[in-house]
């Protein structure tokens, strides 16, 4: 079955005072893909994302979102569509959390009770208590927090599409990891739509099914993860990549469990967890000074082996 | 109920005030014996042309008005020179209003005079001109502070201008327009008084006899008057921002 494309950009181009911001762009996103747009400041990807829901109109070509073409439809039906979350959240200074969160439901003229289920739902999907949280004002939420909200209020319309714009780029790189954790988690119970624009690379290897790097308004790569490592495209996309950490950022894609051996013999003295990567389990050998590790799955019991050579190998099914 | 009970407790103070200004009002009469002393040969020393209930109704009224037209225009100026496609009008707008706090009072009522005549058109034309600025100064400043990450999220998650401008931009805006409000309103009830000059009935009434005759209890007694409904207003005007500031989880 080939996947239906929800976005699809054809030859869409975006000028500023005849600048070129966007340049010529086609693109094809999946329904329920984690589509990440990388590059450098000024590449255009805020703007190829601003043009998805018309915060920002196409210079030329057109875009379809779920096969239509938004050209010709209303710019705030349209948004009240898509989750927006923002850097800096965005979130109504003068607004509780929970209206905040409802405030795309109310646009869409839900019915109250409604909307308290689901702004409900939401704060507990996003692990923010409910009862703690609802009537507080953004003023008095960490940035972890109000990041959080912001994405719940993205949320709150249960739209196909969500829009995230650098949402992490200000937290601190602890709140960082544990909000992309977060989305991962989230993204694998409601398998929305994301696209997702950062200049961070980690982030975007991180989170990504596919990968859109971006330069000078163009799309240099689109592929997976693990293919921008294996098969850079050219010099632009290597640097991005930080040429002599790709070893690294490409272990941290494989799980230990597509490389492990049988178990045999005495078990290894030290031992990685069978979800973890092979970027944590070289530093664990590193640290250890040692060339094997056990591997133990989640409830502690031995599941096979990881000797150091095993890494070579091309991972099995 | 806290924020009852905080509202309550600012409460008391314009209630204060609000209690001077009607003993005053009702019962100049009664603090003769005072006035006396000031002007011991004066033919009558508590002002009887007219009640003054009577002027401080009259009072109320033109600055009322005034501080009315001022609002809405001084408002109304400002939203349209900070919309997108108002943005060119915004320098000429800001200076207009400059220029009307820079004419003093009494000229425009003296320009006023010739075009409107005498009594209290004159007089609520000059307040509003006076009173634009504060207000027009304070909606352009309390807009322009809307952070542009709340704007852009407002139109990102799918509000009309008109939403956006109604339940985000003015609602944050509004701490720094009633502050500017408050000014205008302040100043109106002074600068009414001046309005007795060109035959507008006003608590200015009593001063302008006083000076006229000069009688100094006359000149005390609207200057009670009108420094009690200034402070009255001002310190009413102090519980509302309060309550906005907490309404909007400001404040504590």
């Amino acid at each position: 079955m080939t996947p239906t494309p929800m976005i699809e950009l054809s030859h869409v181009s975006r000028l500023f005072d005849n600048a070129v911001a966007v340049d010529d762009i086609s693109l094809q996103i999946n329904s329920g893909e984690l589509c990440v747009i990388v590059g450098t400041s000024g590449c255009g990807k805020s703007t190829t994302l601003r043009l998805l829901n018309k915060l920002i109109s196409c210079s030329s070509g057109n875009i379809r979102i779920d096969g239509e073409d938004i050209a010709g439809l209303d710019a705030k039906l349209l948004r009240r569509r898509m989750g927006y979350a923002i850097q800096n959240t965005g979130l109504f200074p003068h607004w509780s959390v929970e209206r905040n969160i409802g405030v795309v439901p109310t646009l869409l003229g839900w019915s109250p009770e409604k909307i308290k289920a689901r702004v409900h739902e939401l704060l507990e999907l996003l692990s923010l208590p409910y009862a703690e949280f609802a009537h507080k004002f953004p003023s008095q939420l960490s940035g972890g927090q109000a990041q959080r909200v912001g994405v719940a209020r993205a949320l709150a319309g249960d739209p196909d599409i969500l829009l995230m714009d650098e949402p992490f780029g200000a937290l601190d790189p602890i709140t960082r990891d544990s909000l992309q954790n977060e989305l991962l988690r989230i993204q694998s119970q409601i398998n929305k739509t994301i696209v997702f624009v950062t200049h961070d690379i980690d982030e975007a290897l991180k989170l990504a099914t596919r990968i859109v790097v971006m330069d000078k308004g163009r799309i240099v790569q689109h592929d997976t993860p693990a293919n921008l490592l294996d098969r850079p495209v050219n010099e632009f996309v290597q640097s991005l990549l930080g040429q002599n950490e790709r070893g690294l950022k490409r272990a941290s894609l494989e799980p230990v469990k597509t490389h492990m051996q049988a178990l045999s013999g005495d078990l290894p003295e030290h031992s990685v967890n069978v979800d973890d990567t092979l970027r944590q389990a070289m530093s664990l050998m590193y640290w250890h000074r040692t060339d094997i590790l056990c591997v133990r799955d989640a409830d502690n019991h031995a599941v096979g082996l990881l000797p150091m050579r095993a890494l070579l190998d091309s991972p099995t099914a | 109920m806290r924020r009852l009970l905080a509202m309550l407790r600012n409460g008391w103070v314009p209630l204060m005030w609000l209690l001077l200004l009607l003993v005053a009002v009702f019962s100049m009469d009664q603090f003769e014996g005072f006035f006396r002393q000031i002007e011991p040969d004066a033919r009558a020393v508590i002002y009887q042309r007219s009640s003054f209930a009577q002027l401080l109704g009259k009072h109320l009224l033109i600055v009322g008005a005034a501080s009315l037209v001022s609002v809405i225009v001084g408002v109304a100026a400002g939203i349209l020179a900070t919309r997108r496609w108002g943005r060119d009008f915004l320098p000429l707008v800001s200076q207009v209003a400059s220029i009307g706090q820079t004419f003093p009072p009494v000229a425009v009522l003296a320009l006023a005079v010739p075009l409107l005549g005498f009594g209290s058109l004159p007089t609520i034309f000059a307040l509003v001109l006076y009173g634009l600025l504060p207000v027009l100064r304070n909606t352009l400043a309390g807009l322009q502070d809307v952070s542009p990450t709340v704007i852009e999220a407002a139109r990102g998650i799918g509000m009309s201008p008109l939403q956006s401008l109604f339940k985000v931009e003015l609602p944050l805006a509004s701490v720094v327009i009633l502050a500017g409000i408050r000014t205008s309103v302040t100043v109106a009830i002074a600068t009414a008084a001046i309005g007795s000059t060109i035959g507008a009935s006003t608590l200015g009434d009593p001063v302008i006899a006083g000076l006229v005759n000069g009688n100094t209890a006359y000149v005390l007694q609207g200057a009670i008057l009108i420094g009690l409904l200034a402070v009255l207003i001002d310190s009413l005007f102090e519980c509302v921002q309060q309550w906005f500031a907490v309404r909007q989880g400001r404040a504590q």
